[in-house]
This record gives C-alpha cells, sequence and structure tokens, in this order.
C-alpha cells in the first residue's frame, strides 16, 4: 500500500546570496545601518498551491517547460523539501532514480561499492552481501568488480550504479527523466529490468521533456506551469494539450520573429 | 519552572531528528571511514602518517618548551602530548562541523535523510583519529611512568558529557554555517585563537592566579581538562564536572529546541 497526498504545497526558496549569507550585513541592520534596504530577502515560489492525490496504480507523468517546477515537485515527494504551507503526506518506501551513484565511491572496488549504495538505500548490510551476487552477475564487469572503480569507464561505472540502484523493488518510483545504462545490448537488458520495477512499483512518478515516453509509461499526467498545476488528467489528454499548446508558442514566437 | 508546551514540543522535533540519524548510522559510518581513506588513498603507510606527525609534533613541541622554561620533560612531555591529542579531537570536530551539512548537500538533495547523519560522521571519523592516538597516549604513559590509577574510571562520564556536548554544539554549528557563510570562517579563526588561550602547551598552574577566568569561562579548557586529567591519573576538580554538566545538558537541551524549530528549513538553505 502507497499514498501520496499532497495538499495545498507551497514551496519557496529564499535567495541567500552573498550579502543575506553575511552575518556582518545582518549585524549592521540591527544596528540601524543605512543598509536597511538590502534588508528583504528575495523568494522565489516553486511550487504555488499544488493538490495531488496518488494510490496504488498510479504512473504520474509530470511535464512542464524549465523551471515550472518539475524537479521541486519530485523533490517534495521524495520527502526532500517539507512544504513551507499546506501538507504532504506520503506512505510507502521509496526510491528516487534522480542521482543512480548517490553513495558510491570511485577509490573503493565495485564489490565494496554495491555495499555502499545499498547501505545508502537504506539496507542493512546483510541484505547487501545477499543482493550482491545477483548485482554483480547483472552488471556483467566480471573481474573488473576487484578494481577501484576510478578505472572504470563511465559507462561501466552507471551499468554497476544501474545494477545496484534497480535491484530493490520500492513503493513509490520516482524518476527525473527516463534513466539508461550502457551500450546497446546492455540497454535492452536495463530497459527490462526498468520495465519490471516500474510495473512492480506502486506509485510512479515520472518527469519528462519526452512526450513519448510518458505516453508509454503513464496514465496520468500533470502539466506545471509557474510552479501551479495548469492541467491535470488522463496522459494522452493532457499531453495532447500540451503540446498544442507548445505550438501555439512556437509560431507567435516565430510571427514575432517575422514582425522584427 | 514549567517549560511551555510549544517549546517542549519543538525539543521532542528535535530529539526525533537526532533520534533519525542515529537510525541511518550506516551512512554516517560509511561517510566517516570514507573521509578517512581518502585522505590517505594510495598512501603506503596510510593512517601511520597520521600517528608519525602528531608524535613528530608532540616531541618537538615538548622539548623545546621544557629548555624554554625549564622544566623537567618528563613531566611536561606526557602533559603537551595528551592535552595536544585531546585538543586536536575537540577542536577537529568544531571545524569539520562548520562545512558539515554544506560538503553533503548533493545527498540531501536527492533523498530524505535526517541531517544529524552528517554531524555523527564528523564526531565518528575524528574519534576514530582520536584512538589511533590512543597508541601514542600509551606510550609516553609507559615512558615517563604516568601513574595509573583509578582516576581513569571517570574517563567513562567525561566521554559521554563530551558526545553529548559534541552533538549539540556540532549541530548548531552545521546549521549556522549553512545559513550564514561567514561563520566558517569565524570558527577557524576562534579555535586557532582559543589554542593560544587554553592550556594546551602550557600548565594552568603556570597562569597567574588573577588571569585563571581565562580557564574557568572558556568551554574547551574545561573539555580539555575533563578528558585529560583522568588519562594522567588526576582527579576532575568538581568546578569542570560542574562546567561541563551545565554546558553539555543546558546547549544540549537549547539545541533540541533550535534544532527542532529550524532542521526542515536546512534544506532551502543549502
Amino acid at each position: 500500500m502507497a499514498r501520496i497526498h499532497l495538499s495545498n504545497v507551497v514551496v519557496e526558496f529564499p535567495i541567500i546570496n552573498a550579502s543575506s549569507h553575511s552575518l556582518q550585513l545582518r549585524l549592521l541592520q540591527t544596528l540601524g545601518g543605512i543598509l536597511t534596504s538590502h534588508r528583504k530577502t528575495v523568494v522565489v515560489r516553486a511550487l504555488d498551491g499544488v493538490t495531488l492525490r496518488l494510490m496504488d496504480g498510479d504512473r504520474i507523468g509530470v511535464i512542464g517547460h524549465n523551471g515550472s517546477g518539475k524537479t521541486t515537485l519530485l523533490r517534495v515527494l521524495a520527502g526532500v523539501y517539507s512544504p513551507v504551507q499546506g501538507t504532504a503526506t506520503i506512505e510507502g518506501s521509496i526510491s528516487s532514480f534522480t542521482d543512480l551513484t548517490l553513495g558510491m565511491d570511485p577509490e573503493s572496488t565495485g564489490w565494496e561499492n554495491i555495499i555502499f549504495r545499498c547501505a545508502f538505500m537504506g539496507l542493512s548490510f546483510r541484505d547487501a552481501q545477499r543482493l550482491t551476487p545477483s548485482i554483480a552477475e547483472f552488471s556483467e564487469l566480471g573481474e573488473y568488480l576487484n578494481l577501484p572503480t576510478r578505472t572504470y569507464s563511465a559507462g561501466m561505472y552507471l551499468r554497476l550504479a544501474f545494477a545496484i540502484s534497480t535491484s530493490i523493488e520500492p513503493e513509490i518510483l520516482i524518476m527525473d527523466e527516463m534513466i539508461s545504462a550502457g551500450d546497446a545490448q546492455f540497454i535492452e537488458k536495463a530497459n527490462r529490468r526498468l520495465r519490471e520495477i516500474v510495473d512492480k512499483s506502486n506509485i510512479l512518478v515520472l518527469a519528462s521533456h519526452d512526450m513519448r515516453v510518458i505516453q508509454r509509461l503513464c496514465n496520468k499526467v500533470v502539466w506545471l506551469e509557474r510552479g501551479s498545476i495548469k492541467q491535470w488528467g488522463p496522459a494522452d489528454c493532457v499531453v495532447q494539450a500540451y503540446e498544442s499548446s507548445a505550438m501555439i508558442d512556437q509560431r507567435a514566437d516565430s510571427e514575432r520573429c517575422w514582425q522584427e | 519552572m514549567a517549560v511551555p508546551i510549544e517549546v517542549e514540543h519543538t525539543a521532542i522535533a528535535g530529539l526525533e531528528e537526532l533520534l533519525g540519524g542515529i537510525r541511518c548510522w550506516r551512512i554516517s559510518h560509511l561517510i566517516g571511514i570514507r573521509d578517512l581513506r581518502h585522505r590517505y588513498a594510495r598512501s603506503k603507510l596510510g593512517q601511520l602518517w597520521l600517528m608519525m606527525s602528531t608524535a613528530m609534533m608532540i616531541a618537538a613541541v615538548a622539548v623545546v618548551w621544557s629548555l624554554l622554561w625549564a622544566q623537567p620533560l618528563h613531566e611536561l612531555m606526557p602533559f603537551i602530548g595528551v592535552s595536544l591529542i585531546i585538543w586536536s579531537y575537540l577542536s577537529q570536530v568544531l571545524i569539520d562541523s562548520a562545512s558539515a551539512f554544506i560538503g553533503q548537500n548533493h545527498l540531501y538533495l536527492t533523498q530524505r535523510m535526517n541531517f544529524s547523519v552528517s554531524i555523527y560522521s564528523v564526531i565518528y571519523k575524528n574519534t576514530i583519529i582520536f584512538a589511533h592516538n590512543l597508541v601514542i597516549i600509551a606510550v609516553l604513559i609507559v615512558a615517563f611512568k604516568v601513574p595509573l590509577n583509578w582516576y581513569l574510571i571517570q574517563i567513562v562520564p567525561a566521554f559521554a558529557l563530551t558526545w553529548i556536548g559534541m552533538v549539540s554544539v556540532g549541530y548548531l554549528i552545521a546549521m549556522t554555517c549553512v545559513r550564514y557563510r561567514d561563520i566558517i570562517q569565524v570558527i577557524t579563526t576562534w579555535v586557532t585563537v582559543l589554542f593560544f588561550i587554553t592550556p594546551v602547551m602550557w600548565k594552568p598552574e603556570y597562569l597567574p592566579r588573577e588571569y585563571h577566568l581565562v580557564i574557568q569561562l572558556n568551554p574547551l579548557a574545561q573539555f580539555l581538562e575533563l578528558l585529560r586529567n583522568p588519562l594522567l591519573g588526576q582527579p576532575v576538580s568538581p568546578n569542570t564536572w560542574l562546567t561541563t554538566f551545565v554546558i553539555s545538558l543546558g546547549g544540549g537541551f537549547i539545541a533540541l529546541v533550535l534544532i527542532g524549530r529550524y532542521h526542515r528549513r536546512i534544506i532551502y538553505w543549502m
């Protein structure tokens, strides 16, 4: 059983620059210096009153332009940001595939990294040991696992990270763009494994710019614009609306170009 | 004195944050070990470098000081040795805490994690370094015939108080440093200054009576004495017990309230 309930979630970032980071300025302000005009910290509202109710079986696509709040929304769902206003209730084990290499260390061997990455995903050392053989087999790295991972090629490193990260089956799966790993033949195997995990997860949340991926994997879509939900509904319907609006934007842009 | 309910609630939230971090002890352990390993990655002697540099530092300082002040070396050497090792333990925890959260910001932005994990890893790492240096302390004790006696037992409550103090002060420093980045420099500078007004390289009795306030009001001097005296076979003064007790438990409670109040904001300051 997994359940996500966001109700009127607001996320705001104070823009802390050198001046507001500095204690000296803070002190001057309290002392009543002339710098009081700097007092106001600029706040950016990244999410503005987002309400979502997700249940078992939901496959959610998150779409929108850059800066529309997709990553912020994923981070709220992963429990990284707690809302400034509103509430976020998240029940179920979460795997966030936003950084597959989290916890891995280039100085250590492949074997050690399997244990490290598993521990960062919340497994006990014993469970990590238990999973190690199957992870090693899936990664196809063989003897290379005895070497420090800094000697690996980028592709090999990612293959190992993928093999470890997908070795557990979370209830809630969060992805920022579709992940893939390695060369052509590995990709096929990886995709199969990924599909399995996606199928077994109770809730999938996937943010992507690729509408074909969204339409293939998701049954519902959230369209974010400037931190608010612009549309929320069946995947095909929202994607269509999004694409036609993108087209209109494009046409408007090109018309403007002609006028100038 | 009744504690207002609101304060009590935030203190409990702070306690939950600290306990949540203990549940992730594996991650603290891995981060701590990794920091250590990276410093000596691919060097032949590894951890031994750490001990050798400390040992040489102690030998050099003790010899020069005993000549300068015409003090017997067999008294000064164990004192300076034990003091320096404890000092570097205490001060390094403070310095490392300053960048504890900032250094791990990627971790905290990627998955939900208790911030206390970083503090535990800082204390853990430095405790391992301290444990290595215990070998030097043992050598000093044997070589200079420092009396071993029942006062050594005091080391148990002494460490308990020190760790409570480290967790609360470390967390507060780390939290403040995320918000106000200047504090990192302030901490580093102050630790250097405090080194000279703390009896690390000189014994408290060298200081004229009227200046003893410098030691009594200096929390680091108090914790230094708390850990040092048991190792040198001497009692810890009641005054030191009281000061460190008040700092650790009083400071601990204040820390709980502040942690409970602000720990959810830390991520926004990253």
